[in-house]
């Protein structure tokens, strides 16, 4: 038998113990590949990517994020299977096998899983691109979904990134497995377990530190948030490495003197996660401060886009605004409008009509132009809104000689004044109660009934129309129809709230979707680690329950104690992380000034952003407890 | 050596036996392995009886595939019988369900295994105490009943070390406490001193005598190291699935030792 042959039954022969390790790689790869795989399309390198380089750097970053995680991720599964089969390796020297030849068969191994994981991977990858690139083109609004190719380049990326990176690491795992004796290696599975022993000062430092972190992020207002970042993040991070390694085993340590350890299934528990929480301490504050580390970073991006379409809501205030002039040309009507709005079974909830006289105004301070209304109208139309927007100030207006009354360069109509003239009547100006269209962005001023009857027929009217409708704020097949009925040259003499917010969203989307990816990716990539990190314990646990089972445990009381480990090993990292990026959140709230309510909303936005995942996090769990107990208690 | 070495033991019971409740009686027991699917079935245990009264220290003895593990399991409701009945403690465990079966070999079994079967997460204390935490029995109580068994036992200065941290004796004579701690009708050994040196071996089966002389413990015991089985007041042989002779010990240990090693001779399978 030759040595490839030793390695490739090894595979054969124990295929299930290296399931866990190959499926973990297959899914780094598989998730690299699919990214790359869009990041590199060739639709997207002919421009069709909204917000061009800036973009693009967005997601190569994200490109880099994901292999440095895939690094870890790789090296991380790769470490725990060399440790579960240590006992294997000291066999094999102990038959006479040499240190050279113990790592030549850990490469070779490793290199057929690494070659069948990229296979995989890849192969996984293709099935995957398709649905990939048709969820981007919809959360990028993008019409036509983009064409499914195999991109050259970013199967040659994945392909070579992943043989060097399983390498690496493969090399890293052999060179460290010869260092170790005999006796050592077959040692390690009876090795007993030390109880571990808190260092309470370190364990008291890292709780003030991060209380200290806590209390800094919830009062700093203003500059003093820029200035406190580094800082406080830096002790934060120490002190969640610090509570981990020792404060959780001081907690636990405390537990086992309650009254209440003696008391049905806790001292098992308690027991357990003595050792679990310790000898998982560095992997648990790792996920804890990466958990805290994405939802910061998706808490700010969902607090800064809801603050970009609040902004939007106040700028326009209603969902339509257009001016109808009698002249010809294409234009939007209200008849056009309402049978919009009829043919999709919606009923406008405002719809009011403005009469005005629009004409060239001159005055001392210059030349513009005068939106002219009567002034028992206009106070119809406001409280028809129910807007804001009332008359102040007083001017005089002086109604000039004018002949010519089309093109841009007519004569002034008007000549505005600060104090009485002789022929002036008197005007108020008016703050429009919406966003108006450029068209109609001068100064407003409304006068009595029969002036402006008078102006009317002297130099004709056009009419303001202010359309609203349920779901304006959201992208909806009216919204769509009215924004496809508005005349190309036509854009001074509307605004359209609809269209703005599907621009936003574009620009927004694709960030959106960029960080919602690494987001879930880290998420996955987390509760995969912890996962497998459980599973290279399940020996020691199916020994621990089958002698419980004998001294007489249920199969409810076995539950339970596996379930609340489970629980705290899942869970406890991601809500650590959850309440950093809370107060991390509040912190950005005191950057941007707010207070009261606006800040309160922030609070809000970041409980929403925790929760979302907090709920993945935890259908997580449950899968992850129903495959563990499964595999634990097969049949009671 | 004790005095009662050396009295024959008199067991007046016996002649009532029709009539006194057995703590542990099994009737007709038979298992049989495999076979369903037309494949070679093999018969482990063979219409076995067996009696054990309250008081008593038995021991089985047999060779390797004797069926004495088989008989263990079964007796130790681990295991169903294909045909058969036990009954402890008038209960007969055939009919309860998978939690009822924990409840009632935490609270009428102790058991005594090879490997000690102690929780390495756990202290001494905490392994001994196991079968009344998980029944919530008040801390006061627990207190009382560990501070009596660990004196029989003589642990009670290491109650407070994790189980490598003491000698193999040691942590099997804290297994003995935690199968006896709940006062169960029957404590039920395996090998238990399989992984001692001769010394701890005596210590424990020392202490395991006098738990059964002094408290009345019940103790079926299978092994089939005869010094071990020496110390049992009956030794029930078993070979091929049947019972094959019984030995009482008459007088003292010694003697017994060497009734025990003839009839393992003659049974052949052992070498000596």
């Amino acid at each position: 038998m030759t040595f490839a042959q030793l390695a490739l039954s090894n595979l054969k022969g124990s295929w299930l113990r290296y399931a866990a390790f190959l499926l973990s790689s297959t899914f780094s790869v598989a998730l690299f590949f699919v990214y790359a795989q869009f990041l590199y399309h060739p639709d997207l390198e002919a421009g069709y990517l909204y917000g061009g380089q800036a973009t693009r750097t967005v997601l190569t970053v994200c490109l880099v994020l994901i292999a440095v995680f895939a690094f870890f991720f790789v090296l991380y599964s790769s470490g725990a299977f060399m440790r579960a089969r240590n006992k294997e390796f000291g066999l094999l020297t102990l038959m006479g096998t040499t240190r050279g030849q113990l790592r030549r068969l850990i490469w070779l191994e490793n290199t057929f899983l690494s070659l069948a994981a990229i296979a995989a991977g890849v192969g996984l990858g293709l099935l995957f691109s398709r649905l990939f690139l048709m969820a981007i083109a919809r959360v990028l609004l993008i019409d036509e979904p983009l064409s499914f190719v195999v991109v050259p380049r970013a199967l040659l990326m994945t392909a070579l990134g992943f043989f060097l990176l399983f390498q690496l690491v493969t090399l890293a795992g052999a060179g460290a497995v010869g260092r170790r004796t005999v006796l050592e290696m077959l040692k390690e599975a009876s090795k007993p377990r030390v109880k571990p022993r808190p260092k309470v000062g370190l364990a008291v430092l890292g709780f003030l530190m991060v209380a200290g972190g806590y209390g800094v992020a919830a009062t700093a207002q203003g500059e003093a948030v820029v200035m406190a970042f580094v800082p406080v993040v830096v002790v934060v991070v120490l002190g969640t490495y610090l509570l981990f390694t020792q404060g959780s085993v001081f907690v636990m340590r405390r537990l086992t003197r309650g009254a209440s350890y003696l008391r049905g299934t806790r001292m098992l528990v308690v027991s357990q996660l003595v050792f679990r929480l310790s000898d998982n301490a560095r992997l648990l504050s790792n996920i804890a401060t990466l958990s805290a580390v994405v939802l910061a970073a998706a808490g700010t991006f969902y607090v800064t886009s809801r603050q970009f379409y609040a902004t939007i809501d106040g700028q326009f205030p209603h969902a339509l605004t257009f001016v109808e002039t009698s002249g010809d040309g294409p234009q939007l009507t209200r008849s056009d409008v309402d049978a919009i709005l009829a043919s999709h079974g919606v009923t406008a909830t405002v719809a009011a009509d403005l009469p005005m006289v629009e004409g060239r105004l001159t005055s001392d301070d210059g030349q513009g132009w005068l939106v002219l209304v009567s002034e028992p109208v206009y106070l119809a139309w406001v409280n028809a809104l129910e807007g804001p927007g009332g008359l102040d100030g007083a001017a005089w207006l002086t109604p000039l000689d004018v002949t010519a009354t089309d093109g841009n360069d007519r004569p002034p109509a008007f000549r505005l004044s600060h104090e009485p003239e002789p022929g002036a009547v008197a005007a108020r100006h008016v703050t429009p109660p919406t966003a108006v269209p450029p068209y109609v962005s001068g100064a407003w001023y409304a006068v009595d009934a029969g002036f402006w009857e008078a102006q009317a027929r002297r130099l004709g009217t056009m009419t303001f129309a202010v359309y609203d409708w349920p779901g304006s704020d959201r992208s909806t097949a009216v919204g769509t129809a009215v924004s496809m009925a508005i005349p190309s040259d036509y854009s001074v003499l509307v605004t359209n709230k609809h269209a703005m917010f599907v621009t936003v969203r574009q620009m927004l989307g694709l960030s959106m979707f960029a960080g919602l990816f690494v987001s879930v990716l880290f998420f996955i990539g987390a509760g995969s680690l912890v996962y497998f990190k459980l599973f290279t314990e399940l020996p020691d646990d199916r020994r621990l329950f089958t002698r419980l089972k004998r001294v007489g445990i249920t199969r409810r009381e076995a539950n339970a104690v596996v379930s609340r480990q489970v629980a705290l090993v899942f869970l406890l990292p991601f809500a650590v992380g959850g309440v950093h990026a809370l107060f991390a959140l509040n912190a950005l709230g005191g950057l941007m000034g707010t207070a009261g309510p606006a800040r309160a909303a922030v609070i809000g936005y970041a409980l929403t952003v925790v929760g979302l995942f907090g709920a993945v996090q935890l259908v997580f769990f449950l899968l992850t407890r129903w495959t563990y107990l499964r595999a634990l208690l097969p049949r009671y | 050596m004790t005095g009662s070495d050396d009295k024959p033991i008199v067991t007046p019971r016996v002649s009532t036996a029709q009539d006194a409740p057995a703590v542990l009686e099994a009737r007709g027991l038979t298992k049989v392995y495999g076979g369903a699917k037309g494949g070679v079935s093999h018969t482990a245990l063979q219409d076995f009886d067996l009696r054990v009264e309250r008081g008593e220290f038995l021991g089985i003895m047999g060779p390797s595939g004797s069926g004495k593990t088989t008989l263990l399991n079964m007796l130790s409701t681990i295991d169903k019988p294909t045909s058969g009945s036990v009954r402890i403690g008038g209960q007969d465990p055939a009919g309860m369900n998978a939690e009822q079966l924990a409840l009632f070999r935490r609270r009428r079994l102790g058991f005594v295994f090879q490997d000690f079967n102690l929780l390495d997460t756990l202290t001494l204390r905490e392994n001994v105490l196991l079968p009344l935490v998980l029944d919530k029995v008040p801390v006061q109580e627990m207190n009382a009943r560990l501070g009596r068994v660990a004196a029989v036992l003589g642990i009670a200065g290491v109650l407070e070390r994790m189980p490598y941290e003491v000698s193999g004796g040691q942590q099997q004579r804290a297994a003995i406490a935690r199968a006896i701690v709940h006062d169960p009708d029957v404590v039920l050994a395996d090998e238990l001193t399989g992984n001692l040196d001769s010394k701890a071996a005596n210590d424990v089966m020392q202490a395991l005598r006098q738990l059964n002389e002094e408290q009345g413990v019940t103790v079926v015991m299978v092994t089939h190291d005869p010094f071990a089985a020496s110390f049992c007041r009956r030794v029930v042989f078993i070979r091929d699935g049947r019972p094959f002779t019984e030995l009482r010990r008459g007088g003292n240990r010694q003697a017994f030792f060497q009734q025990l090693l003839d009839t393992l001779s003659a049974m052949g399978g052992f070498a000596s």
